[in-house]
């Protein structure tokens, strides 16, 4: 059999490298091996809390419904208390006797549930309904008559632990089987961000949110300041000590010194955004709240507070590329400015509290993008310099549409 | 016998929600049970890679050799862009049913003919338009 193209406009020899760049890449043994690793201890963690703190105890009380029941004696009743770092758990500790075809046993299990766990009140509800002396009954196995019960009802740590290692056995097993290539592609697919799509229609007047209001900047430095500090205080704490007892490690003096400068950032960071609490506050509303590249906009703007600090206002349009990478296992973001435009610019600020104008989208750049580690961000950006205080600088993403069709 | 796959389009460079028309010719050396035609697009750059594909067309088929006529029509965005840190680049892919054979042809979805080009403005307001700060 012979074939001929029509148009032989080049020679294509086909192989399977030569896959256009949208196929998956697979990803190499050692990152399969690394993330399945990475998601063993979670599903390890999750079997065995399952297992010793649900399943096990499920297991005694759905065997214990065929157990005969025979009159026990209460002989000691109390609560045991375990000691550690992370608090005190507790525990019901209750022995009682009894007697089964023809032999004396002596019991000193509550119920199916062996854990210790926190909850004191609860226990100390049974013991005191098992006082030492008290007659009561007993479930006892007849295959084992040395194991008997009190109760034969469902510990209630059960509800709590299912749910709980349910989980991380879900995300541990996710993750194994995702490095192994197990799951179906729809799940894949699903728990990667993806690209989203720009919205068709047309939409009505929008007042635009800047990408952090000053509470938010304020709130977010101060806890991460108080994470920071709080870690850092630990070791500094460690070396006020070692003088006071004539023991100093300078070793670890000059270790914290970049920690500790960190952290002094972090207090100057938190009075920078307190004061600027206090700024001038816009509010900005356009006529089209996704406006298509080649179209015109109208901006409305209102302010309030104390505009006659700043220096100058500015309002300009601006664009970015903005690119997610890893570098080993940090993730570090990368911006560059492709498109600035001032909006509208006054060095007298007071005049213009309030104001409208009218501004284009220019026609022959890039739309908005936005995939999981690659963006084109468009936003309106207010700065206002402020004498001996922290400047005015917001801004307010927006969404550029592509072209009109027609355009 | 060679293995060849070939897709013949007119043009590279095609307009937002443009149809693409061409012709798909393959030659191969085992009976493929489907060929598959992908239009889709991916990033390069700084950041890690983002990839979507848009549309598949398939064709069920034990021919070792054969052509086909197709038509697809491709989305209004993303446009084809290069950036300093991102370029997009679209493609349209002919391959067999376990991608054990394929060609690609990139092309470029703009209302331009030509990606778009990004210039890169250092903060201190000076632009340029540079493509040498690619990772």
């Amino acid at each position: 059999m012979s074939f001929t193209f029509r148009r032989p406009r080049k020679t294509n020899r086909s192989h399977a490298a030569d896959r256009a760049g949208f196929n998956e890449a697979k990803p190499s043994p050692k990152g399969r091996v690394l993330l399945f690793l990475f998601g063993l201890p979670f599903f390890a963690a999750g079997l065995f809390f399952g297992w010793i703190g649900a399943i096990q105890p499920l297991a005694g009380v759905i065997e214990s419904r065929s157990w005969p029941q025979v009159p026990c004696r209460i002989v000691t009743s109390e609560i045991e208390t375990n000691r550690s770092s992370d608090g005190n758990t507790y525990r019901v500790a209750i022995t009682f006797d009894y007697a089964f075809e023809g032999n004396t046993y002596i019991g000193g299990r509550y119920d199916f549930d062996d854990v210790s766990s926190s909850g004191y009140d609860g226990k100390s509800a049974i013991v005191a309904r098992h006082p030492v002396g008290s007659e009561t009954v007993c479930w006892v196995n007849p295959l084992d008559p040395a194991e008997a019960v009190l109760s034969r009802s469902i510990p209630g740590t059960v509800y709590f632990i299912i749910p709980f290692s349910g989980l991380f056995m879900l995300v541990g097993g996710g993750i194994m089987l995702g490095s192994a290539g197990l799951l179906p592609r729809r799940w894949s697919a699903k728990l990667q961000p993806k690209h989203q799509p720009l919205p068709e229609a047309d939409q009505r007047e929008v007042t635009l949110k800047p990408a952090s209001g000053p509470v938010a900047k304020l709130v977010g430095t101060i806890l991460f300041g108080a994470f920071w500090n709080g870690i850092v205080g630990v070791f500094v704490w460690q070396v006020v000590d070692s003088f006071r007892t004539g023991n100093p490690e300078w070793f670890l003096v000059f270790f914290l010194v970049p920690f500790v400068a960190v952290g002094i950032g972090f207090l100057g960071g938190v009075a920078y955004f307190a004061l600027a609490l206090a700024n001038p506050r816009f509010r900005l509303t356009l006529s089209e709240g996704n406006p298509r590249l080649g179209s015109q906009v109208r901006l409305t703007w209102h302010t309030s507070g104390a505009l006659h600090r700043l220096s100058n206002l500015a309002i300009t349009l601006e664009g970015h590329e903005t690119a997610t990478y890893k570098v080993g296992t940090r993730s570090t973001t990368d911006k560059s400015l492709f498109f600035r435009e001032p909006v509208f610019e006054t060095d007298v600020p007071a005049a213009h509290r309030n104001g409208h104008l009218t501004f284009s989208i220019p026609p022959d750049q890039m739309h908005s993008f936005s995939a999981a580690h690659n963006k084109i961000e468009w936003s309106l950006h207010v700065t206002g310099p402020i004498r001996r205080w922290p400047d005015v600088n917001d801004r307010y993403p927006l969404t550029v549409r592509p072209l009109a069709p027609e355009d | 016998m060679d293995t060849s796959l070939y897709i013949d389009l007119p043009k590279t460079a095609y307009a937002p929600g443009e149809t693409v028309s061409g012709t798909l010719f393959w030659v191969l050396p085992e009976p493929p049970e489907e060929i598959r035609l992908t239009a889709g697009w991916w990033t390069e750059g700084r950041g890690t890679k983002d990839a979507q594909i848009e549309m598949t067309r398939e064709w069920q088929t034990t021919s070792l050799a054969g052509e086909e006529k197709f038509s697809l029509t491709l989305p209004t965005h993303p446009y084809s862009f290069s950036g300093t840190l991102i370029s997009l680049i679209w493609a349209i892919e002919l391959s067999t049913r376990q991608g054990e054979h394929s060609v690609s042809e990139r092309i470029t979805l703009s209302p331009l003919d030509h990606p778009i080009q990004l210039a890169h403005i250092d903060e201190g307001g000076n632009k340029s338009i540079s493509v040498l700060r690619r990772r």
